[in-house]
């Protein structure tokens, strides 16, 4: 600790600290940089608006410079009067080369109070009528200073600065003196009149000379210079810094609908394409000037920067910044590779240590010697010293655990087993009685149901009995009907007998008569044979009537022994019925009393089908408890044996373990003991 | 008529005499049946006046058997014999189909009770045969002759002796006598 103190280490996790710090620094400022430079390019539409303007400027104040010039020039050569009295072709050399020299200009006129440009050196040559007929001139000639104006005069395009000429007026002589006739100068300048304008000065540089001046002004790397282009109207190219020959389809090119686009960061920017080249670029619409006999809308500025470094700018930037990329990664593996030596050259020592207990064989008995604890790895060293020896007690004390969990897991396996042997008996038992109280339940079921069938039967049977007790009441009732018709057919044919009893007397009443008549006929001699005849038919008749009478009172006497025959059968019927009314009436006692006694049977069976079912379902519960029982029996006997093995397991790891009591500084007695220790296999 | 009655009560033969007189007469008699004790005779319907039924018969004093009683017949006081006893049968039954048979022989007049009236029949002269020789002499006074029937042989009453015959005499009323004689002439 003391020495420590002294020197000044830092821990593992201090160094670890550092270097990720000194890391970090270095890639902050990469980051910076990096930043920074795509800040750069992020703003350069701003860029090119900010360099347009400036040029404007630049273009616009020239040309008010030059309009003071042309003024000053006009001024100093005395140039009015000389216009006004028509002599000014006489100042022209000097006058051109004076307004030269101001300001080098590409376009020098001077017109006369008409319109018509002078002749001579210095002076640019251009059609009469154009001059005459052009906007600008008519405004000059107007009385308007024009400063810092475009104008497109004989197919070019100059900056212009044009001023008026003023003069006082001579006076004219005579009124014959016509406008045009008149020759000026022909009176004395009228000094109290107003001047008035009698010519202009105008005054031109070519555009393209601003935009030269500009393109070399903007940056001395020639691909990184602004290019500056005017376009009018239909595509047409006015004015450009290109060289003609490089031009080409430039005016096409510059259109909306041809440009295209370019990936800028996270945006998209318009680009314009041109000869192989891509442009970032400002576009200045509705530039006015003045073209021929008009003022208004001559077209739009662009100004252009080429792209092209921008596009290689990613390789550009990559190989610029690889070296120091590289110089940074060079760095920081070194000082990973020292960092890594420093720290795994110390916790080597302590793998080595450990390699042993790491392939199982353990030699718990080790010790680390670690000279140094001034840092972690040393405290750590110290430690695993401690665990070391946590770990040889522990060991002995599983040891002696585990031959001890052996034996009871071996215990407890048996026990389990005899309780699955039990329980899988208890389950056989319960299904043969669940089987059997099911077929006994199903018995009693169709005992139930033949019971009832027999009480319907018996009860179908009653109804039938009595029904035939009706029948018999209705038969006798008719059989007393049929008796009392009977009697009344008896007394019927008593009465036919009295009156063929009267029949029969009047028949032998009539055959004595009859047999008078023949006698008186007989005594009457041969007077009374016909009589005799008729008497003789008379008996024959009542002969014949007592014979029918006869015959009838025969069939009468039949007819009535017949009819007490029926009567006596009858009678014999009617006891028979009664008779059978009471026995069947006694039937139906019984038979009601079978069904009394056959319902209750039903009843008592449907209850004992009940209960039957009750116990079958009670069965059906044992049986699944019982199930429930031997799956947790035989759960019992897997956990058991597996209990064994893991204890058994564990004693041969625990075994594998080197374990000296000697050396253990506290506890572990009785770790020697592990060998023997697998007695419950 | 009175030819009839003057030659039955002459002649025991009656029947000749009427076979003389026409061919049919001769040819046939008619016969009243009636039974008497179970046996069937017969009287010449000449010998019979009428038949009665069974009326109420009065019994008289010391009556010999063979005479059932004496009945009023339209005012005239008839005698009945009972025919049967005379011949030596049992007393006539007089039951429903018992009748009274009047008879009148030359005004002689008597009721001989039967026990049933038969049919007439009318049977040939010729077969008019005399009582066999086997019959009581006594019965066969009484008979004109007997009949032979093809079932039986019906005997034949001869009215007017059975009124003579001595038992019975007394008791024959004699009212109509004196009419076939008066016809006579």
């Amino acid at each position: 600790m003391s020495e420590r103190r002294r020197r000044f280490r830092p821990g593992l996790r201090g160094q670890v600290m550092i270097t990720i710090a000194a890391v970090a620094l270095l890639e902050a400022l990469a980051a910076v940089y990096l930043v920074y430079d795509a800040h750069r390019e992020a703003s350069r539409g701003a860029f090119l608006v900010k360099h347009y303007n400036r040029f404007d400027a630049y273009r616009k104040g020239l040309g008010r410079a030059m309009a003071a010039n042309a003024a000053l020039a006009a001024r100093g050569f005395d140039l009015g009067p000389a216009l006004r009295d028509e002599r000014a072709s006489e100042l022209v050399p000097e006058l051109g080369e004076a307004l030269a020299e101001t300001a080098a200009p590409d376009l020098v006129l001077v017109v006369d109070g008409r319109g018509r440009p002078l002749r001579g050196e210095g002076l640019t040559v251009l059609p009469p009528d154009a001059v005459a007929q052009s906007r600008l001139v008519s405004d000059v000639l107007g009385g308007m200073t024009v400063a810092g104006e475009l104008a497109r005069i004989d197919g070019h395009v100059y900056q212009v600065a044009a001023v008026p000429v003023r003069a006082r007026p001579r006076r004219a002589f005579g009124s014959g003196a016509g406008p045009e006739g008149q020759p000026p100068g022909a009176g004395p300048v009228d000094r109290t009149a107003e001047p008035e304008v009698v010519g202009g000065v105008v005054l031109g540089v070519r555009i393209e000379r601003y935009m030269e001046d500009y393109q070399r002004q903007s940056d001395p790397n020639a691909s990184k210079q602004h290019r500056l282009t005017l376009v009018g109207r239909d595509a047409l190219v006015l004015a450009s810094v290109f060289p003609e020959d490089e031009q080409g389809d430039l005016g096409s090119a510059l259109q909306e609908d041809a440009w295209g686009e370019a990936q800028e960061g996270e945006d998209m920017v318009a680009v314009i394409l041109h000869a192989d080249h891509m442009y970032d670029f400002h576009q200045d619409e509705g530039v006015r000037g003045y073209d021929g006999n008009t003022y208004g809308d001559l077209g739009s500025f662009f100004l252009m920067r080429q792209r092209d470094f921008k596009a290689q700018s990613f390789w550009d930037r990559f190989s610029s910044s690889l070296s120091t990329l590289l110089l940074f990664a060079g760095i920081t593996l070194v000082l990973g590779w020292l960092l890594a030596w420093y720290i795994t050259r110390r916790i080597r020592v302590l793998v080595h240590a450990t390699e042993d207990l790491a392939q199982g064989q353990g030699d718990l008995t080790k010790r680390l010697h670690v000279g140094s604890t001034d840092d972690e790895l040393g405290q750590l060293a110290s430690n695993l010293n401690a665990v070391f020896a946590h770990i040889h007690e522990l060991a002995a004390k599983v040891q002696r655990a585990a031959f001890q969990v052996g034996a009871s897991s071996a215990e407890i396996s048996a026990a389990s087993r005899q309780m699955l042997d039990g329980a899988q008996e208890q389950a056989r038992k319960t299904e043969s009685s669940t089987a059997a109280v099911t077929e006994l339940s199903a018995s009693i079921q169709q005992v139930a149901e033949n019971a009832t069938e027999a009480t319907r039967v018996a009860r179908k049977s009653g109804e039938d009995v009595q029904s035939a007790i009706g029948r018999m009441q209705e038969i006798r009732t008719t059989v007393d009907e049929a008796a009392a018709r009977i009697h009344e057919l008896g007394e019927s044919g008593k009465r036919i007998g009295n009156i063929v009893e009267v029949i029969r007397q009047i028949s032998d009443q009539t055959t004595l008569l009859a047999l008078n008549a023949a006698i008186e006929a007989a005594h009457a001699g041969e007077h009374g044979k016909g009589f005799a005849v008729v008497a003789d038919e008379v008996s024959g008749l009542a002969n014949r009537v007592g014979q029918s009478a006869r015959d009838i009172e025969d069939l009468i006497a039949t007819i009535k022994e017949q009819t007490q025959e029926a009567v006596r059968a009858m009678e014999a019927g009617t006891t028979e019925v009664e008779e059978g009314t009471r026995l069947v009436t006694r039937t139906l006692a019984d038979l009601q009393t079978l069904v009394q006694v056959v319902e209750d049977t039903a009843h008592a069976v449907s209850e004992q089908a009940v209960a039957s079912d009750e116990i079958a379902r009670n069965m059906d519960a044992v049986q699944r408890i019982a199930a429930e029982v031997l799956g947790s029996s035989e759960e019992a006997v897997d956990q058991g044996e597996h209990l064994h093995r893991l204890a058994h397991g564990l004693e041969e790891s625990v075994k594998g373990f080197r374990i000296e009591a000697s050396r253990l500084e506290d506890g572990g007695e009785g770790a020697k003991r592990l060998p023997p220790g697998d007695a419950g296999e | 008529m009175s030819d009839e009655h003057a030659e039955a009560a002459g002649e025991p033969l009656p029947e000749t005499r009427g076979a003389e007189r026409s061919d049919e007469a001769e040819s046939q008699r008619k016969l009243v049946c009636f039974d008497l004790g179970g046996r069937e005779l017969a009287a010449p319907i000449e010998q019979v006046r009428e038949t009665l039924e069974l009326r109420p018969i009065t019994p008289l004093f010391r009556m010999p058997p063979s005479v059932a009683g004496i009945t009023n017949l339209r005012g005239e006081i008839l005698a009945v014999l009972d025919v049967g006893v005379l011949l030596g049968f049992s007393p006539t039954r007089r039951d429903a189909s018992a009748r009274i048979l009047v008879c009148e022989v030359e005004g002689r007049s008597a009721g001989l009770l039967v026990e049933r009236l038969g049919p007439l029949r009318d049977v040939p002269s010729q077969a008019l045969a005399p009582a066999p020789p086997t019959m009581p002499s006594e019965i066969a006074a009484l008979l004109h002759g007997v009949v032979s029937l093809q079932t039986h042989p019906l005997p034949v009453l001869d009215v007017a002796r059975l009124l003579d015959a001595p038992p019975l005499r007394p008791f024959v009323t004699e009212r109509a006598a004196r009419a076939p004689a008066q016809e006579s002439p």
